[in-house]
């Protein structure tokens, strides 16, 4: 055990020694070839509070590599990162793209992030890139969605935009397939889990498209959007064979409807997001009218959010409200379901430190989490984060408190 | 003996009439606070503008952190727009912020881009007495405050490095606002300001600011260099203009797009 702690010891110092040494020196070799090069190197330590086990030890290098050649903007942004903990490496690209800037329009095409909706952190019309449940706890944006390989044109009509991205290849959301299978064995007795069908084939007509027209005004913003995309989590499809149940995570297509406005009242920016999802699949117990557990439904999804600066601090309290329409006895989820989020942040010492007190409310899962955070820019370059996941009520995974260290050049 | 009397009382009448007149006359000399804060807020400034803003940052104990900004700005009919995009440090670079602020006193409308949220958010306007990116200039230092918003009243005349300038003490007009009153010196003729002190609502000086350059360009009078010294944390935030240039005709920045694509 001891000369299993002193090899990981040794392997984290090497791995760190090979990120700082390249964080140091790439950015040098890029200036030469005249490549815009900035990135980071990130530290993170996740402490689960209930075993008293370290959870995740995570080494991040991060580049950013920009240039531009005639009318063309390109970005790479690769990523290597190490989990000592869990003995997990990884090198991706994160996002990669390139820019294409028109008169009247501009085309993005590439691996990449698109963020639509007014909503913070909760998901009603965000829905182009797939979320990522394998980083835990979300301490950052990049935790909590992955890029997507999109096609984006933007056309401009003045302050208004339409938008319109075509995604070839179908992503669905990052899950740990040992959670998914111990979530399964929590429903259904003495399942077989069988993947062969959770992939989604690349083709024309398994590509999703989506919409948005947006508008930036004088008295409010708003956006429309309509798309017909995969969902990216699975419904679990049943099969009885003998004394088992072969259970089959498949994903479906809706078709999704919505919108989102921001404006202000006085001091408080008011939110608002809709969405409507025709077709979503849902999982059934009733295997009388339903046979292979499950059944297809409509859902609504209304969000309403208000954020309110004092001074230095803020309060942001959203709200979000989702039905699902016809239900019936027998659905895995129920007919409403309700998300909140509420947040205290306040900025110090000349905003270099931040502090956030974010509770979570989550009406399906049955569990309120408090999030603290601490952010410290100790120098321009090199920045603390200090925090917690830990859940007053119910809970889907464990109470971690985690420390970060952010290098940036 | 009456007569004597008469003689007397028109001496009376006419000096007090020649001295009633030369005070009419000075009076028509010397501007109001009013007068004086009015040319000051409405001196011409181009119709657009862009320039590199260099802000830095000096602690109690001398250590300095730098924030480089790239701005435009332009007067449109009824409103004047204006867009900052962040150059660095690494950890606010591609961050942009939009101001438009409008002459019939609607509430400004502000906007941000966080290249790490890929998002453009509308935020609230009305947290003027907020300090701008942890510099001592609150947004109403940098200009976000309307002239009708305070008393001016002329206390004196007086040199400020061979330049002759009105010193004009502004008291807001608003009960809870942040300062208990402002006192501008500004240059005569040229209705530029070159100091201010800011006092708290107890009346003790909480900031002090210096104009310590500026030049014609393009002849317009552009302030390249301030000073802002908060004499009660003994705070300083230094902001360089540079690379200044009028009426080069920007019009399309000041949108969705630009915040989100950047410079």
């Amino acid at each position: 055990m001891t000369g299993q702690m002193e090899r990981r010891r040794w392997q984290a110092a090497s791995v760190v020694a090979v990120i700082v040494t390249m964080a140091f020196l790439l950015p040098l070799a890029a200036a030469a070839q005249g490549v815009d090069i900035g990135g980071g190197v990130k530290g993170r330590y996740v402490h689960d509070l209930q075993s008293g086990e370290p959870y995740a030890l995570l080494s991040t290098l991060n580049l950013d590599l920009e240039t531009d050649i005639g009318p063309m903007d390109i970005y790479l942004n690769p990523q290597v990162s190490w989990d000592l903990e869990r003995g997990e490496a990884e090198i991706v690209l994160d996002e990669g793209y390139v820019d294409l800037y028109f008169a009247t329009f501009d085309l993005r095409a590439g691996k990449q992030k698109v963020t639509w909706g007014k909503a913070d952190g909760l998901v009603v019309t965000n829905l182009i890139n797939p979320l990522d449940f394998t980083q835990y706890p979300a301490v950052e944006f990049e935790d909590k969605f992955r890029a997507v390989e999109a096609l984006k044109v933007n056309y401009y009509l003045g302050n208004d935009v339409v938008e319109l991205a075509w995604m070839p290849k179908f992503e669905p959301a990052q899950m740990d397939t040992q959670l998914l299978e111990q979530q399964i064995a929590q429903q259904l007795p003495n399942p077989v889990l069988n993947l062969a069908e959770k992939e989604i084939g690349f083709s024309l007509a398994n590509s999703e498209l989506a919409v948005k027209y947006s508008s930036l005004g004088s008295r409010y913003d708003y956006e429309l959007v309509a798309g017909y995309l995969w969902d990216d989590q699975p419904t679990a499809h049943v099969r009885f064979a003998g004394d088992q149940q072969v259970v089959t995570p498949r994903h479906h297509r809706f078709l999704l409807a919505g919108g989102s406005l921001s404006t202000t009242v006085g001091p408080i920016v008011v939110r608002g997001e809709g969405a409507y999802l025709q077709g979503k699949v849902f999982g059934t117990s009733d295997f009388a009218r339903h046979p292979d557990g499950t059944v297809k439904k409509n859902q609504a999804h209304l969000l309403l959010a208000g954020d309110y600066p004092v001074g230095r601090s803020l309060l942001s309290l959203q709200v979000l409200e989702s039905v699902i329409l016809s239900h019936e006895a027998g659905m895995k989820d129920e007919r409403f379901a309700e998300t909140a989020t509420f947040l205290i942040s306040r900025r110090f010492l000349r905003d270099t430190l931040t502090t956030e007190l974010m509770f979570l409310y989550d009406s399906a899962q049955d569990y309120l989490t408090a999030q603290p955070r601490i952010t410290y820019d100790y120098s321009d370059n090199v920045n603390f984060k200090f925090g917690a996941d830990y859940a007053l009520t119910g809970g889907r995974q464990s109470d971690v408190v985690f420390a970060q260290m952010d290098y940036l050049f | 003996m009456r007569k004597s009397a008469v003689v007397v009382t028109v001496l009376v009448l006419a000096i007090g009439m020649v001295a009633l007149v030369g005070l009419g006359c000075a009076d028509a000399a010397q501007p109001t606070g009013e007068d004086i804060m009015a040319k000051v807020y409405k001196r011409y400034e181009g119709d657009d503008r862009t320039s590199n803003l260099q802000m830095t940052l000096v602690n109690r104990s001398g250590a300095e952190r730098v924030r480089e900004i790239k701005q435009f700005e332009r007067a449109f009919p009824g409103v004047d727009k204006k867009i900052l995009f962040f150059v660095s440090p690494r950890d606010v670079k591609n961050t942009a912020f939009m101001n438009w602020s409008y002459d019939d006193g609607q509430e400004d409308n502000q906007w941000i881009y966080l290249p790490a949220l890929r998002k453009v958010k509308r935020i609230s306007s009305e947290n003027k007495n907020d300090y701008f990116m942890g510099s001592d200039f609150t947004y109403d230092d940098l200009g976000g405050r309307d002239l009708d918003a305070d008393v001016h009243k002329l206390l004196r005349t007086e040199e400020v490095n061979g330049d002759l300038c009105y010193v004009v003490e502004s008291t807001p007009k608003e009960s809870g606002y942040m300062y208990g009153r402002t006192i501008n010196w500004v240059v005569k003729d040229k209705w530029i300001g070159l100091k201010k002190e800011f006092y708290d609502p107890k009346g003790e000086l909480l900031k002090t600011l210096s104009v310590t350059r500026y030049a014609d360009i393009d002849g317009i009078l552009t302030i390249l260099e301030t000073v802002m010294h908060n004499v009660q944390s003994n705070h300083r935030t230094i902001m360089a203009i540079s690379d200044v240039q009028y009426n080069t005709g920007i019009e399309d920045i000041f949108s969705e797009r630009m915040m989100r694509r950047g410079l």
